[in-house]
């Protein structure tokens, strides 16, 4: 009969239209792990095997010394190097966590402001800390030294601890220290940081003393940033899926398919990759994605406070502790100082290791990768006081909108982004 | 103009037609002119630019006078060209304003005989109408076509300028090609951002089209996310450009101390210097400018990720520009502020040191450059 005719190919039209969507909207299954030339070629920008050499440090001369990284391992590990003694950088910066504490907000002396990011990939790095108020990994390294609520001592408490545990070692690296009577000169404590008695401490040395302190101080920075360039991360699951595609002629049985479909969404329509990209999975710059304010009468001005306090700080690399000539400092020469975009800004994280490396955010905002992306799915602006902001935040996200399976997805790529611990290697364990 | 005389006006749209035909005649000749003109100029000199390329080399701080003269005709002929396209560009205005005046003449006249009863005087009325619909058409097309005319006009001026400038400043001009990115580096760093919250609002969805790369791929990073972040397909993107207010013309290219990099390749994420040629519509060097840089990707709202700075000048009219840097390809705008010298000793020069606003003194005049990278 016509009706049934009709009814038949009606059905078979829409049987052939579901068909024709569902190929349009996802991949089959089979072409799903099917990658072109190009799609390898995207996919190998983000491998750990295409990690371009560490950055010169031409601001640190011994950045590259073997000796110089030996004792800043010793010093990264050292938990003397702290008013209570039982601080050391490794506290807040753990091995066996990738380098960070699994805290929101660490807990030293007191509590920082802000989430301990890894060191791991920290060299590659022009802007150093959250808010990027430092531009070297040695003069962040003297940051929370004298911080009250880290390590807690002031540089002239740190140089004659380095005169007392390492006179050698240090010597090897950097020349000869100050003669006994110049450490015995010093007061108990004393930096034009930290409280009152200190900083009249400070003020009563003369300038030769102050310049020694200085000079020890900075070096002890440089030895740290030496050791956390030797860090090394081996290959995770996603860097072995990237070579054997190279490999194997485009097969490979490392990714399940739900990975590779977050893989795509990362790397495409969901947009992760924007700010994500390169082998660190950082473009190392700064964005508001609107993280909710962890203290809203407090609010945290991020990179537009980072620039504020670099421009004022004593040891960048135009300064006279580092080793390199101002051509040399170009990033500083020309820093962006203004722009409505700096307010409420932080340096894009790096996502290697994200899945075991929880609490997310500057401040831990975020417990779990599900309430990370349940942010970016559906975003709320960043939060705005126009008695504390300069100006209304810019906003550097839209709504993903995407489905939950495909969030899954987005989690299950995320954590093929862990490296296995390289527990045995010996910059990863303590001297 | 009164009611009145605009409709006194009316019968004599045949001889106003005969007027305009006559004014488009009069340029179009012109045109013709000036263009033979500039041809001569751009077919000849091949063989004479060779002569003054083997002389300079022996004598370069004095090019010979044939060039130099040369030179001098191109850009005579350009400024004239120029002069022609702003000519056309404001009777192209006059137009697009005549056809507004009679648009609101046409729509009184319309009202006026919806309200009346008398068929002889809408019978008037009518015709009346039908001859300012056919004026209307005829300006409205006049200021359409003479804006096409005067951009082209402009454009062929620019490619003179660009021609005489090079026959002046060869040494100084390596690449008379747009910018491109480096394209070696495989590393490459980026970011989208994408809209700045000027209201607390979430953008709409439709905001949000995203077109796909033309090659079909999925996973890139050129992926933009609303569609004012591609840049249109005819924008100028030359590296010679023509001051807002015609004061100046500029050349930008990448300042290279060694030949391995070409002229026209930006290096991806690394800080770089730029060399700005900057020279007044004769050719002859502006000297001690004060010159300050903004940049912005269009549909990123965001700014250079460094200060670009002008400090030094390499010789008179040629600045170095150090600090450029750009984080990511795509479609950037650079503007060059540029006050002269003696706008600079007057009291106002600096008016506000400490300003946080982006351009802290008054500007004489703006070149912008925009890069496809």
């Amino acid at each position: 009969m016509p009706t049934d005719q009709f009814k038949t190919s009606l059905l078979s039209f829409a049987l052939l239209f579901c068909t024709l969507s569902v190929s349009m909207l996802s991949f089959a299954t089979g072409d799903m792990a099917k990658f072109t030339e190009a799609d390898k070629q995207f996919l190998k920008q983000f491998s750990l095997q295409n990690l371009s050499p560490l950055p010169a440090a031409p601001d640190n001369s011994v950045a590259d010394n073997l000796q110089a990284a030996k004792l800043g391992q010793k010093l990264f590990f050292d938990p003397r190097l702290s008013a209570n003694g039982a601080i050391a950088c490794s506290t807040c910066h753990q091995p066996q966590l990738y380098f960070t504490d699994g805290l929101a907000l660490s807990q030293a002396l007191g509590t920082t402001r802000r989430s301990a990011p890894s060191v791991l990939g920290a060299a590659w790095s022009p802007w150093l800390f959250w808010d990027g108020r430092k531009d070297s990994l040695w003069s962040q390294a003297l940051g929370p030294l004298e911080s009250s609520d880290e390590h807690g001592i002031s540089r002239v408490q740190l140089v004659k601890k380095i005169a007392r545990h390492y006179p050698e070692q240090y010597q090897q690296v950097f020349g000869t220290l100050p003669p006994q009577h110049f450490f015995k000169n010093l007061p108990a404590s004393g930096s034009p940081q930290g409280d009152a008695s200190s900083r009249a401490n400070w003020r009563a040395l003369s300038a030769d003393e102050r310049e020694g302190v200085n000079r020890i101080f900075s070096n002890v920075g440089k030895a740290l940033m030496a050791y956390q360039r030797r860090l090394e991360l081996p290959p995770a699951r996603f860097d072995t899926f990237v070579s054997d595609l190279f490999a194997n002629g485009g097969d490979s049985e490392v990714l399940n398919l739900d990975e590779i479909a977050g893989m795509r969404l990362f790397m495409g329509r969901a947009n992760c990759a924007s700010c994500h990209n390169g082998p660190w999975f950082t473009n190392h710059e700064f964005h508001n994605i609107g993280a909710p304010e962890r203290n809203r009468n407090q609010v945290d001005l991020g990179r537009f406070e980072g620039v504020a306090t670099l421009v004022k700080d004593e040891f960048t690399c135009l300064s006279q502790w580092s080793d390199a000539g101002p051509e040399d400092c170009a990033e500083m020469r020309f820093l962006k100082r203004q722009g409505q975009e700096l307010v409420g800004a932080f340096k894009t994280p790096t996502l290697r290791n994200i899945g075991a490396t929880a609490p997310y955010m500057q401040a831990g905002q975020y417990a779990n990768l599900e309430e990370v992306l349940s942010h970016y799915n559906l975003p709320k602006p960043p939060f705005y006081d126009p008695k504390q902001h300069p100006n209304r935040p810019h906003f550097d996200i839209l709504p993903l909108r995407l489905e939950q399976k495909e969030i899954e997805q987005i989690i299950a790529f995320l954590n093929t982004l862990t490296s296995p611990l390289p527990l045995h290697d010996q910059w990863w364990q303590q001297p | 103009m009164s009611k009145s005389s605009n409709s006194d006006r009316l019968p004599a749209t045949c001889t106003h037609r005969a007027q305009v035909a006559g004014f488009a005649l009069a340029p179009t000749l012109a045109l013709l002119l000036a263009l033979a003109l500039a041809l001569t100029t751009i077919i000849s000199p091949s063989g004479s630019n060779a002569a003054a390329r083997a002389s300079t080399d022996t004598e370069p701080a004095q090019p010979p006078t044939a060039a130099a003269a040369e030179a001098t005709r191109i850009l005579q002929n350009a400024t004239a060209l120029l002069d022609t396209a702003n000519q056309t560009q404001s009777r192209s205005r006059q137009s697009i304003l005549d056809a507004n005046k009679t648009r609101r003449q046409l729509k009184k006249l319309q009202a006026k005989k919806r309200r009346t009863n008398d068929s002889a005087a809408r019978q008037v009325l009518s015709e009346q109408t039908t001859v300012l619909t056919t004026r209307l058409k005829q300006e409205q097309q006049q200021g359409a076509e003479l804006r096409i005319e005067s951009t082209r006009l402009r454009q062929r001026a620019k490619k003179l300028l660009e021609q005489g400038i090079y026959q002046k400043w060869q040494s100084w001009i390596n690449s008379r090609e747009p910018l491109v990115m480096d394209e070696s580096r495989s590393l490459y760093m980026a970011h989208n951002t994408r809209i700045r919250s000027v209201h607390p609002n979430m953008p709409t969805l439709e905001a949000n089209t995203a077109t796909a790369p033309a090659d079909g791929s999925s996973m890139s990073l050129q992926i933009p996310t609303l569609k004012a972040q591609n840049a249109p397909p005819d924008l100028n993107i030359d590296s010679f450009q023509l001051s807002r207010e015609q004061n100046y013309f500029a050349h930008i290219e990448v300042h290279t101390t060694t030949s391995d990099r070409a002229a026209e390749t930006v290096p991806l994420n690394k800080i770089h210097q730029w060399r700005l040629l900057l020279t007044d519509m004769d050719g002859a060097a502006v000297s001690g400018a004060k010159i300050e840089i903004t940049g912005h990707m269009p549909g990123h709202v965001h700014g250079l990720p460094t200060q670009p700075v002008v400090n030094r000048e390499i010789e008179p009219g040629v600045y170095l520009v150090e600090g450029v840097k750009f984080q990511m390809k795509g479609w950037w705008v650079m503007k060059f502020h540029i006050t002269p010298e003696k706008k600079l000793t007057a009291e106002n020069a600096i008016s506000n040191p400490g300003s946080t606003a982006t351009t802290a003194f008054p500007y004489l005049d703006t070149v912008t450059f925009n890069l496809v990278l």
